[in-house]
């Protein structure tokens, strides 16, 4: 099979990247695993900790980070580029590149967003809102969310806070489970008459507070679910992340591979790239798991298989690797190098990823191969969640080598 | 200072001998007060293999200890049925090892009393499909495997059934005197700083390796080797019989099955006693424990690592020896009046987990004596509570094992009987909150209410949440919700704890994070730190133990 480029990876970079190029008219396959980091995605992507303004600077004393491979004159664009896909997905992103805003953690905590979806909680950087008070509603045995930490930190920002738990009769079997109560499982559940149920308790516990707070778990049942419950209770509804499994990653993800596929692309689902052929400097072909007889061919590729998470870096107790292309790694030898005491801190092994040059060309002996890119939380140099810019990095990058590949025909 | 009243014995240490001499001194009607500075089997009794010795591993080099071992072995199965697994152990000849040690093994383990039968190659085969192929001879030896953490637990609820109080987190900051004779303690609460006293005629030390600094503390010494033993524990169970080598004792040749788990241990490292709180696993300790576990097992060259942990072992200097450097055997309890001319301290110390029993019972005789009480012990034969493992009866019928939601069956496992007192109401107390141990909201609620527990490392010990293959990365929060709930701790201690807890798991994942651990790792940071913004509403993030 023969497509003008090929993408190793299905998460947020492998998809965006994937729908920029089919929209140019390109024929592009993309290799998805499965699973990827979109599957906890907290409704939020995020670009730089200190904001857009201060990237400036931190790319002058930081070449090797992958922000710094891509002129900030870009930004702006390409933040138009990834509203307008998620737009013609039916997902509203809030926010824009000039200024972060503040998402709120299903630990009450508030971070700094460069976008955010829709019907989530935000606040401005000041850590302000348009409501001053809110009743935090759980769902009994429920686990993942928890309106006592939320409640507890809105109050110490001075909101006035109510926390109500509601308990669902009709969700029968889902409850008699001891494992199915889960934010995936859940969504799926939700509507019908448990949606109507969930209104009214809501309707009769809560007191006079302008905003309903729920747990992100609608939209993969009903999908109008928090506007039918908006009428009933006749508040304004928001969301916030829960900790586990993210219904609106699932929904993205499902979302964003259902636009690449309408823009005529091909997904070789739950399939992986084992190998490739490189010939005189270039690729020529890679082999997958599932097409073992056959080689895809085609004139760019682009790996954007993540991180460790992601298996796009192996880790061995001698070293680490990038298994498809086997391309140069940023990685001590030395295992006591690789970690710091405190996991929430700073860690160095989430630097470690792929070395490129400045067009996100994979080195391989030191040498860049023309006709490959690297693109998403395998590129080395950044810690997305110490610097806030995971998202950020999945889109700049996999936009950036979009036009790169444009440009060269 | 806040005073805590009169006792007739003050017990320091809430290890395994500890827990057993609590609960010897409450069985025979003494008034007990047990303190510990941090939680239950924080020490050498939780960082070991929760191997249930035979004694054959002794039997050649001491013949004492091995006889000690399989007696108590014996006792154990009977009083702790929910604390001990009755696998069975092989003890494999390589290639490499000599043969003819085989026959002065068996010979030996005869002469303590321990069945130990060769059987072939081929049956030994059969009997672990896990082992060493190659292996030329094997002999039967009836080892098992315990739980640690249980088994304290079981005998802190007996000795509090007795009328014992328990005071953990409480440290020994000085003690009581008048004369030549000690009165009681004084404590330091570790979370609020204060100091309270207590008083007893009797004070036993049975804290372990830290016993060093107690009895220098009251004004005695008591010289010990600290001896650090590292382990490191796999994501499943690949033997269900305990693989030990025939041949002398020697570096990480012991592998036991646990639960879901399995472990391969110990090196052993003279260590000074500044380190003692340490507990570094080397990479050199990993790499040796790797190298040694697949002779025994080769699957566990490609099986996951989960973590890796060290404890020390409180081997003493032998009285009789001037220079101090030689280590006395067995059980060492010492009567300080006698060997000092200080009344009312004991010292209880040596042995093992496996003798921590026959430890408490020579402690509590040793107590008895000094206060002119005759009551007898009755450990031997009295079953610890949970040891009972009749099937569970709700609501005057027998429920069926089969019929069970699936935190009731864990619950039952890790709290035999006692799981009656494990409300499994309503569907969100069955609700799971460690899907890789099957711990379920009920038995979080038991345990915070019933156990002593005030932290999330203090519910691993008490119920495994968070030891299975996962190492804790959603159950932390899930269990931080319960415990936010209840009154032992405010919202914000709640979410501190998950930071500490977080990052006590990163301790033991930290020396063999490569591969799928390191996967893992990263999973557990982008969800607390990425999505959950933990380090913001945590106010400290320092490990616990």
């Amino acid at each position: 099979m023969r497509f003008d480029s090929i993408i190793i990876g299905g998460g947020l970079s492998g998809l965006i990247s994937g729908i920029a190029l089919a929209r140019g008219g390109s024929k592009v396959a993309l290799i998805s695993a499965g699973g990827s980091a979109l599957h906890f995605f907290s409704g939020s992507l995020e670009l730089w900790h200190e904001g857009a303004m201060a990237m400036v600077p931190f790319c002058e004393k930081h070449p090797s980070h992958p922000y710094a491979k891509i002129d900030t004159a870009r930004v702006e664009r390409y933040t138009t580029i990834v509203k307008d896909i998620f737009a013609r997905v039916g997902i509203t992103l809030q926010g824009s590149s000039e200024q972060n805003h503040l998402r709120l953690t299903p630990l009450g905590a508030l971070k700094p967003a460069w976008l955010t979806m829709e019907g989530y909680a935000t606040f401005s950087l000041g850590g302000e809102c348009d409501y001053h008070s809110v009743a935090v509603v759980g769902i009994e045995g429920y686990l993942d969310f928890y309106p006592e930490f939320i409640a507890e930190s809105l109050s110490n920002r001075g909101l006035e806070c109510g926390v109500y738990n509601v308990r669902l009769t009709t969700l029968g079997g889902l409850r008699e489970s001891s494992t199915e109560m889960r934010a995936v499982q859940l969504s799926r559940a939700l509507s019908g008459k448990t949606i109507e149920e969930l209104a009214r308790q809501i309707a009769e516990k809560i007191e006079d507070e302008e905003v309903v707070l729920l747990p992100a778990i609608f939209g993969l049942g009903d999908k109008d679910a928090t506007k039918r419950i908006e009428a009933v209770v006749g508040r304004r509804v928001l969301v916030a992340p829960t900790v586990s499994a993210s219904v609106a990653g699932v929904r993205v993800q499902k979302a964003l591979m259902d636009e690449f596929q309408r823009l005529g692309g091909t997904v070789l689902n739950n399939d992986s790239a084992t190998g490739c052929r490189i010939e005189e400097g270039k690729v020529v072909a890679i082999r997958t798991a599932n097409l073992e007889d056959e080689e895809l061919v085609a004139e760019n590729y682009i790996l954007a298989t993540g991180s460790f998470f992601g298996r796009g870096l192996v880790a061995t107790a001698e070293g680490v690797y990038e298994p498809v292309v086997g391309v140069d790694v940023v990685a001590p030898a030395s295992r006591e190098e690789w970690y710091s005491k405190d996991l929430l801190d700073a860690q160095p092994f989430e630097r470690f990823g792929v070395a490129t040059d400045n067009k996100f060309h994979p080195l391989l002996d030191g040498k860049p191969i023309e006709n490959l890119y690297a693109i998403g939380a395998l590129l080395a140099g950044a810690d997305a969640v110490k610097e806030g810019c995971g998202g950020g990095i999945a889109v700049m990058s996999a936009l950036r080598v979009v036009e790169e590949i444009e440009k060269r025909g | 200072m806040n005073n805590l009243g009169n006792y007739d014995v003050i017990i320091i240490g809430g290890g395994a001998t500890g827990a057993g001499t609590a609960r010897d001194c409450a069985l025979r009607g003494l008034k007990v007060l047990l303190v510990e500075r941090k939680d239950f089997a924080t020490g050498a009794t939780g960082r070991n293999h929760g191997l249930l010795h035979s004694g054959a591993r002794y039997a050649v080099t001491d013949q004492e200890s091995a006889t000690e071992c399989i007696s108590e072995n014996k006792i154990l199965r009977s009083i702790a049925r929910h604390c001990v697994e009755e696998t069975d152990g092989l003890f494999i000849t390589l290639p490499e090892d000599d043969l003819d040690y085989q026959k002065k093994f068996i010979d030996s383990c005869l002469k303590a009393g321990i069945s130990a039968e060769a059987i072939s190659p081929e049956e030994a085969r059969r009997m672990e499909p896990s082992v060493n192929p190659s292996l030329i001879g094997a002999v039967k030896v009836p080892d098992g495997a315990i739980d640690p953490f249980r088994l304290v637990s079981a005998n802190i609820l007996d000795a509090r059934l007795h009328g014992a109080k328990v005071l953990t987190y409480h440290e020994v900051v000085d003690f009581v005197r008048s004369g030549n004779r000690i009165e009681g303690v004084v404590l330091r609460n570790a979370s609020t700083g204060k100091q309270s006293v207590a008083y007893a005629p009797v004070t036993v030390n049975a804290a372990g390796i830290w016993g060093h600094l107690i009895a220098r503390k009251a004004g005695v010494e008591v010289g010990m080797l600290p001896a650090k033993g590292s382990l490191l524990v796999f994501g499943h169970r690949v033997n269900n019989v305990v693989i030990n080598r025939c041949r002398k004792p020697a570096n990480a040749d012991i592998l036991v099955p646990g639960d879901t788990i399995c472990l391969i241990g110990t090196t052993s490292d003279k260590i000074p006693f500044e380190d003692i709180d340490k507990n570094e696993v080397t990479a050199e300790d990993v790499d040796l424990l790797l190298r040694e576990g697949a002779m025994l097992a080769p699957a566990l060259a490609h099986t996951r690592i989960l973590r890796a942990y060290a404890g020390v072992r409180p081997l003493v200097a032998d009285d009789s020896d001037p220079t101090g450097r030689s280590v006395s055997r067995g059980i060492v309890c010492l009567d300080h009046a006698v060997r000092d001319g200080l009344e009312g301290f004991v010292t209880i110390t040596g042995g093992k987990l496996m003798t921590y029993r026959l430890m408490a019972e020579w402690a509590t005789d040793m107590v008895c004596r000094k206060l002119g009480r005759t009551a007898l012990c009755t450990t031997a034969t009295t079953p610890l509570p949970g040891s009972k493992l009749e099937k569970r009866e709700s609501a005057g019928e027998r429920k069926h094992f089969i019929s069970m939601r699936m935190g009731e069956k864990g619950a039952v496992g890790r709290h035999g009987e006692r799981s009656q007192q494990i409300e499994f109401n309503n569907a969100s107390d069955a609700a799971l909150v460690c899907e890789c141990e099957q711990v379920s909201v009920a038995e979080i609620k038991y345990a915070i209410e019933s156990l002593d527990a005030t932290n999330l490392v203090d519910l691993r010990r008490r119920t495994r949440m968070g030891m299975g293959t996962c190492q804790g990365h959603i159950c932390a929060v899930r269990t931080a919700g319960i415990l936010a709930k209840s009154d032992k701790v405010n919202h914000q201690e709640a979410l501190s704890d998950v930071a500490s807890y977080v990052n006590e798991r990163w301790r033991g994942i930290r020396p063999i994070a490569w591969g799928d651990s390191l996967v893992e790792a990263q999973f557990t940071r982008w969800l607390y730190e990425g999505v959950c913004g933990l380090s913001e509403v945590a106010t400290n993030k320092e490990e616990k133990i």
